[in-house]
């Protein structure tokens, strides 16, 4: 019969449901556009591969949360990144650099970050080729003038009816290198879009690009996952004897494995997550505050209703649960329309922005539990005064 | 023994200015009685009523319901009282509006465990009763005044009660229709429920076969009438 009321009172009960139905709905967007974050930027670091270490100069203890290689302190050589290779249990080292500078190709001058790396960061990064390939190791230790294209950035460079351009030799700060490859379009990730950046072997990188030895990062693939700790040690003491590093003083660099970054970056997308969670639950409170408003109204218009309920026998608790299922089912109501709602538009914004689309069943859960508990806690007060009526007075009642 | 007994009943209401309606009021009801209670208005018919409805509470005095001593009850026992051995019928009919006939009389035995299907096999043989078989589906707002107060006798007998009791019941009504509840009221009372109808009317209490009489919260008269009636 408390089912029977809310349909009765149809417009009033969505009007009110409307609360609920918002904050559930925000709660679910917030939460799985979050997720969807948070599981793409972990697909990109486990793209990295087990047993991986992430060298980053700086001292950690000095440093900020952030993805690698965005300190400006150069105290990672390539020297460092050689010396590193003889260690035994390495696989193979990674040099990493990377400039913001000018790429020109005829009359077009495109805004690009060019990237000096190793040619396995191809398979580390998932960079799937479009035209052509990715360098070699041969053309990375001969220093070649060659270099592979963002899908966005060939695009730009060559308009976007240039067909064939592999092969072209394009210019950076007066040096020219030689096209050899276009990447699949990829959309945005953990190191910005790799549609606008190029690549190209850290050598050839050093000699022409940016000029030094500075190095923004070294990845360390390890030759199987079970070595990675040993690695570690060993590079960290290897590193602080290049940088001759006393006893007393802390690393100028910082070695992470991939768990830890992985650790990093969930710490940094879960406090954003419950954020957005949590200014999303207090719309869920309004909309609870909106029932017992509602419910109030209600006890009092029925206040015959209750009185003609007791005198046929019905007793306080009978009265309590009869207005704490109304007050629930709206809040229900509210919450299934909410999460119906909110995991429609989850899935078109993840679609969009080329995010996956993670439902979180705790969040489903909890947003429909949230809500049932808005609607017992908000409802309690108006169904207890209901409760509470006494007959004759409420018989009386004009 | 008497179904109900009530000893030295008063009722005191509070409030700013302490209002004694019933004084040391002595009432006896036996099985079987249709009884009418009369009085000018504010003599203390309703709060009589009230009390041995077990809806209110006396201020002091001992009552009885079937020998039990429900003065000392708690308000769930009262509850449990009024659902099982009480029917009330209202001057104003006192229906939910939102629900049809058929809820309405439903409506006693949703506190019970009566399963569904039997509340609906109850109500529908009530207000068959009542001859409103026909509106079962109907709102109250779609019946006339003694269609609506037939269905509220269909709610106070859908459980069986041992005694109706009906304050002013037919205050609202037509003399035609009045008399046409007064009958139905008096077939129940020859099935052999105890009935005690609150009146104004003259006409309405000869229906009955005990008149009492009020005034200022005190019994001033308690006769027998229509004895041949009772051989009907
Ligand atoms: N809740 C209350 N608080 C204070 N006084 C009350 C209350 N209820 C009734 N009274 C007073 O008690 C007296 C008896 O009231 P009651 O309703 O029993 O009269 P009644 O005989 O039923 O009258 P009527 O024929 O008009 O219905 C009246 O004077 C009334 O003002
Ligand atoms: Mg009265």
């Amino acid at each position: 019969m408390a089912l029977e009321a809310i349909l009765i009172n149809k417009v009033r009960s969505f009007l009110t449901t409307l609360g609920i139905i918002i904050g559930v709905f925000s709660v679910i967007v917030m939460i799985g556009f979050g997720q969807a974050s948070q599981a793409y930027i972990t697909d990109q670091v486990k793209g990295l591969g087990a047993g991986v270490l992430i060298v980053t100069p700086g001292n950690p203890k000095t440093q900020s949360f952030g993805p690698p290689g965005v300190n400006t302190t150069k105290t990672l050589t390539i020297d460092d990144a050689e010396s590193l290779e003889s260690i035994s249990e390495i696989r193979y080292v990674s040099p990493n650099a990377f400039v913001q500078t000018l790429i020109k190709n005829e009359n077009n001058t495109i805004p690009a970050i060019v990237i000096g790396t190793h040619p396995n960061v191809q398979q580390a990064r998932g960079l799937n080729i479009k035209e052509g390939r990715f360098f070699t190791l041969q053309e990375a230790k001969s220093a070649s003038k060659v270099i592979v294209l963002g899908y966005k950035l060939a695009q730009d460079l060559f308009n976007k009816t240039f067909h064939n351009p592999l092969g072209v030799k394009i210019k950076i700060e007066n040096q020219r290198y030689r096209v050899i490859g276009i990447l699949e379009p990829q959309g945005s990730g953990l190191f910005g879009s790799v549609d606008d950046q190029a690549f190209m072997p850290t050598k050839t990188f050093q000699q022409g690009v940016r000029a030094g030895k500075n190095l923004n990062s070294i990845f360390i693939k390890v030759k199987s996952e079970d070595l990675l700790s040993v690695t570690e040690k060993k590079v960290i003491s290897r590193l602080r004897f290049l940088h001759k590093i006393r006893e007393d003083e802390d690393d100028d660099f910082k070695v992470q494995t991939q768990a830890e970054l992985l650790k990093t970056v969930s710490v940094v997308t879960q406090v954003f997550t419950f954020l957005l969670a949590g200014i999303a639950a207090i719309s869920l409170i309004v909309g609870g505050i909106g029932i017992m408003n509602i419910m109030l109204v209600s006890v009092t218009e029925r206040t015959r209703e209750i009185g003609v309920r007791k005198a046929v026998g019905a007793k306080r608790r009978d009265i309590l649960i009869q207005f704490l299922i109304e007050s629930s089912s709206i809040s229900l109501l509210g919450g299934s329309i909410g999460i119906i709602i909110g995991l429609s538009l989850t899935k078109i914004i993840t679609k969009f922005a080329n995010l996956p689309f993670v439902i979180s069943p705790i969040a489903v859960i909890g947003a429909f539990l949230f809500s049932a508990c808005v609607g017992i806690f908000f409802g309690l007060y108006p169904a207890n005064k209901a409760s509470k009526l006494d007959p004759v007075d409420a018989l009386r009642y004009e | 023994m008497n179904l109900i007994k009530t000893e030295k009943l008063n009722k005191i209401y509070g409030g700013s200015i302490p209002y004694h309606a019933l004084h040391d009021i002595d009432f006896e009801v036996n099985s079987g009685e249709m009884i009418a209670i009369m009085g000018t208005s504010g003599s203390g018919k309703t709060t009589l009523m009230n009390i041995i409805g077990c809806l209110d509470r006396a201020t002091s005095g001992n009552y009885f319901f079937k020998g039990k001593k429900i003065s000392d009850y708690s308000d769930n026992e009262l509850a449990n009282i009024r659902n099982k051995e009480i029917g009330f019928v209202f001057q104003n009919f006192n229906l939910l509006p939102r629900y049809s006939a058929l809820k309405n009389v439903e409506l006693p035995m949703l506190y019970t465990s009566i399963s569904r299907k039997e509340r609906e096999r109850k109500a529908i043989i009530a207000l068959e009763k009542v001859g409103l078989a026909d509106k079962l589906k109907n709102r109250p707002n779609e019946l006339s005044g003694g269609q609506k107060q037939r269905v509220a006798i269909a709610r106070a007998i859908v459980n069986n009660p041992s005694i109706i009791m009906a304050d002013e019941p037919t205050g609202a009504l037509d003399t035609k229709t009045s008399q046409e509840v007064m009958k139905i009221f008096q077939e129940l009372n020859n099935e052999g429920i105890t009935i005690i109808i609150v009146t104004h009317e003259p006409d309405i209490a000869n229906y009955c076969k005990r008149i009492v009489k009020m005034k200022d919260g005190r019994i001033i008269d308690d006769k027998l009438i229509n004895q041949n009636l009772v051989e009907i």
